[in-house]
């Protein structure tokens, strides 16, 4: 739906490092980011953060991959929740956006002022452990370039008052909580000393801007109509129009997601578990009819059981496929509820459908193919979803190759459940994906070993050993383990393991395959910083 | 009166056709116990050694059915050191055999201490493993039951330290459901334990030098459905690569598997002008 935008409430939804993007320019930014700046080398960054000389603006980094596909949808969960303060909420239309605009005409005089709206939203936001920059102008550009661009001040907007903060990230972070309010007739004058990049100009336009001395929208503005169309075209023209309230900028708001809540409530609270089990399956029927009917499945099931008194019961049941079989959605939920104890009785009971998928069908073969064949994705992930859903999704895990040199970091573990349905199969696209993805702290593809180079069984810590050696650094003779003397008979190694220096400490290893005259094999290795034994693994 | 299965033409003459007598009694008995299992069970898969494969009566694993591969050693250990022995190692090839039909293998580490980089080597496709940490007993059975009983599963893999009758029962029926072949790693207490295993396996290392460097392991047969137990053979797991670390201690040389971080600087002199 397109609306025509009267006032736009430029929402900026920032975090300490990622996306700095054109707002890399203002310098709260840079004050707050230690001068780290978008594209930078990440040990670059990590010199800055670690080595700033005062003490106070040293930060500590938080490093984490980026995911824009994330990111995307965190943004949309944010718009979604934004609903409750305006009726048309969309999010920027940028490669990777980072502001959400409101459409809030008319809603400050039922909120009691736009200022308690803004104040509103910044609080909401704070409540989520995030920091918001507010911004309230009569138009998409003008509030989008208060937003990112406009100079920290610690009250609302004064035309002409530029005021730098210079202080720590926590007044920094105070100051940008605070809203931008935009008097209506006062648009020109909020953006006159705002730099060019507040009109969402393209980069290298404002390089030329830059070079040609032109360093404020006000500058911009005062120059011949003319000339700007003939050196710069119509896009910068459109935009300071637009930032201006002198061309229309149309939103399209972001469509309002259906809601699959279910309620039952009960005329009596009850602590029966029959009776809370069949008003579930009642529950589990609905949604399953419901969403069935768009060829739709549920992925993830909110279900909360409120008492009479006291707090609510929840759980989420999770799938591995999409589902909208009564039957398998009733059973994963029976067996999640086996798990619960209600101590009050419930009066209420919903369910809430929070993530689904398209349904899968699959014709089945009239000649039933090969009978012998165990290739049936679809009982397997039945088997991870009940599986999944009675231990905990941690506790169903497919292990991964990873390129460390470490025993201990050479492999991990990711929840089944949380890997998409195709990687189930046997194929090439979990091969794939497991040889596309390395971990940060290497690049190097990871390398299977050769059969009999790694013990099946690993210590999850270490055994410390008692070992007799004849030879000083040399090899073990004789060790005392599980309740027995092991007397070695032939040993194989030592291989060597130097890594993991960017972690704590660095670890240095010989290791050594021991047999014992009993045929027992095991590995063991000596600390070469300490000079300790310890057994590490078995060979099954 | 004696009554025979079968007709009098058929009926031996000598005690040397009583053999063959036995062999077609077994072979009906298998058929009658054949039509409990579901479709696909009971097809006989290798073990992934050949070796192993001449020492079974069935020239392999019979789907559907549970496998029980003790360790055992020589003297007397305890069950934990005698995990040592080869028998989970022998039991992951056979996994590794079974997922060729397809399916996927569901390893149960309930004390985490299951190396997937080890079973790679073994040859277990990552993509295809499903390790599954229970953090009790009771969890643990109830789990296995569950993966037996799926046709997505081709085989189970589990350390099995004690188990009732009853679950093993239980298992084994989930398993002739499915044909999903069922794979324990136990220690020789459990040799005197009742069991509902197809097959019962000891076993043993053997420590011999080889002039091929691998590892040597006597296997007995202690139980079957088809005959042949007590029968004893000794196989080899497979040889590491060539080129790889040998045997036997190098003294105190590291240089065999030193992991240089930096490549070695060429020698300062040159040879012509120490020549000249």
């Amino acid at each position: 739906m397109l609306y025509q935008l009267n006032a736009a409430c430029g929402a900026r939804v920032t975090a300490y490092c990622p996306r700095l993007g054109s707002a890399a320019a203002s310098g709260w930014l840079r004050e707050l980011s230690s001068g780290i700046r978008p594209g930078m080398p990440l040990a670059e960054a990590m010199a800055l953060a670690m080595h700033a000389e005062d003490a106070e603006t040293r930060t500590e980094l938080h490093l984490e991959a980026a995911d824009p596909w994330g990111d995307r949808r965190a943004l949309e969960a944010l718009a979604d929740d934004c609903l409750r303060f305006a009726p048309t909420v969309c999010i920027e239309e940028a490669a990777e956006p980072d502001s959400l605009l409101l459409d809030v005409t008319g809603i400050g005089s039922i909120c009691g002022g736009e200022e308690v709206l803004a104040r509103q939203i910044t609080a909401d936001f704070c409540g989520r452990r995030l920091t918001v920059r507010v911004a309230i102008a009569d138009t998409l550009g003008a509030a989008w370039a208060m937003a990112h661009f406009a100079p920290l001040k610690c009250a609302t907007w004064m035309p002409g008052e530029v005021e730098d903060i210079d202080g720590n990230a926590a007044k920094i972070l105070t100051a940008l909580a605070e809203p931008l309010l935009v008097p209506a007739s006062e648009t020109a004058a909020a953006l006159a000393s705002l730099p060019p990049a507040a009109l969402r100009l393209a980069t290298e336009t404002c390089l030329l801007l830059d070079e040609l001395g032109i360093q404020q929208i006000e500058q911009l503005a005062s120059l011949r109509r003319e000339t700007l169309l003939a050196r710069f075209g119509p896009l910068v023209l459109l935009k300071l129009d637009q930032a201006l309230g002198a061309a229309t900028e149309a939103i399209v708001a972001r469509a309002v997601p259906p809601e699959w809540t279910f309620d039952w409530l009960l005329e009596h609270p009850t602590g029966r578990r029959e009776m809370i089990e069949w008003v579930s399956e009642q529950l589990v029927a609905r949604i399953c009819a419901a969403l069935a009917r768009q060829r739709r499945g549920v992925l993830r099931l909110g279900c909360r059981f409120t008492p009479e008194r006291g707090a609510a019961v929840d759980f989420v049941v999770g799938l591995y496929r999409p589902s909208a079989s009564e039957r398998h959605v009733g059973e994963l939920t029976r067996l999640k509820l086996e798990c619960v104890r209600f101590r009050e009785p419930v009066m209420s009971v919903r369910f809430e459908v929070l993530a689904m998928g398209v349904l899968e069908f699959q014709q089945r073969d009239f000649l039933a193919g090969d009978r012998t064949s165990h290739d049936d994705p679809q009982a397997l992930a039945t088997l991870v979803d009940r599986l999944s859903n009675r231990l905990g999704a941690q506790s169903v895990a497919r292990p991964w190759l990873l390129a460390g040199a470490q025993p201990e970091f050479a492999s991990q573990y990711r929840p089944v459940a949380s890997l998409r349905q195709k990687h189930l199969r046997p194929g090439t696209a979990a091969r794939n994906k497991q040889q596309s993805t390395k971990p940060a702290a290497s690049r190097r593809e990871p390398r299977p070993p050769q059969p009999g180079d790694r013990p099946l069984w690993l210590e999850p810590r270490p055994l410390s050993l008692a070992v007799v050696s004849v030879v000083p650094d040399g090899p073990p003779l004789m060790f005392h383990a599980h309740g027995s003397e092991h007397r070695i008979v032939r040993t194989s190694g030592p291989e060597r393991i130097e890594t993991g220096w960017w972690r704590s400490r660095c670890v240095r290893r010989d290791y050594y395959q021991v047999e014992t005259h009993e045929g027992l094999r095991y590995w063991l290795f000596r600390e070469l910083n300490t000079g300790r034994w310890y057994l590490h693994g078995t060979f099954q | 009166m004696t009554t025979s299965l079968l007709p009098d033409r058929e009926r031996p003459s000598d005690a040397a056709g009583r053999a063959a007598v036995v062999a077609a009694l077994s072979e009906q008995l298998r058929q009658l116990e054949g039509e409990r299992f579901a479709s696909g069970a009971g097809e006989t898969i290798s073990t992934g050694v050949p070796a192993l494969d001449h020492l079974l009566p069935d020239r392999g694993l019979r789907r559907g059915t549970l496998v029980e591969w003790l360790g055992e050693t020589a003297g007397r250990v305890s069950d934990r050191a005698a995990a040592a022995s080869g028998a989970g190692t022998l039991a992951l090839i056979a996994a590794c055999s079974a997922l060729e039909t397809g399916g996927a293998l569901v390893v149960f580490d309930r004390t985490r201490r299951f190396y997937p980089p080890a079973a790679l080597a073994w040859g277990i496709p990552l993509e295809r493993l499903i390790v599954v940490q229970p953090s009790s007993v009771a969890e643990e059975a109830w789990a296995v039951d569950q993966s037996l009983r799926s046709r997505g599963v081709a085989a189970v893999w589990m350390p099995l330290e004690t188990a009732d009758e009853h679950t093993l029962r239980r298992w084994q029926l989930a398993a002739e459901s499915s044909g999903t072949l069922g794979l324990l790693v136990r220690g020789a207490s459990a040799r005197s334990e009742p069991s509902w295993a197809d097959l019962r396996l000891a076993v043993q290392p053997l420590s011999k030098v080889t002039a091929e460097r691998t590892r040597r392991l006597r296997v007995e047969l202690l139980r079957t459905r088809s005959g042949g137990t007590g029968r004893v053979i000794e196989v080899e797991l497979p040889a590491r690569e060539v080129g790889q670390e040998s045997w036997g201690w190098r003294g105190a040389s590291h240089e065999t598997s030193t992991l240089h971080l930096a490549s070695s600087v060429a020698p300062a002199t040159n040879r012509r002008a120490r020549r000249a």
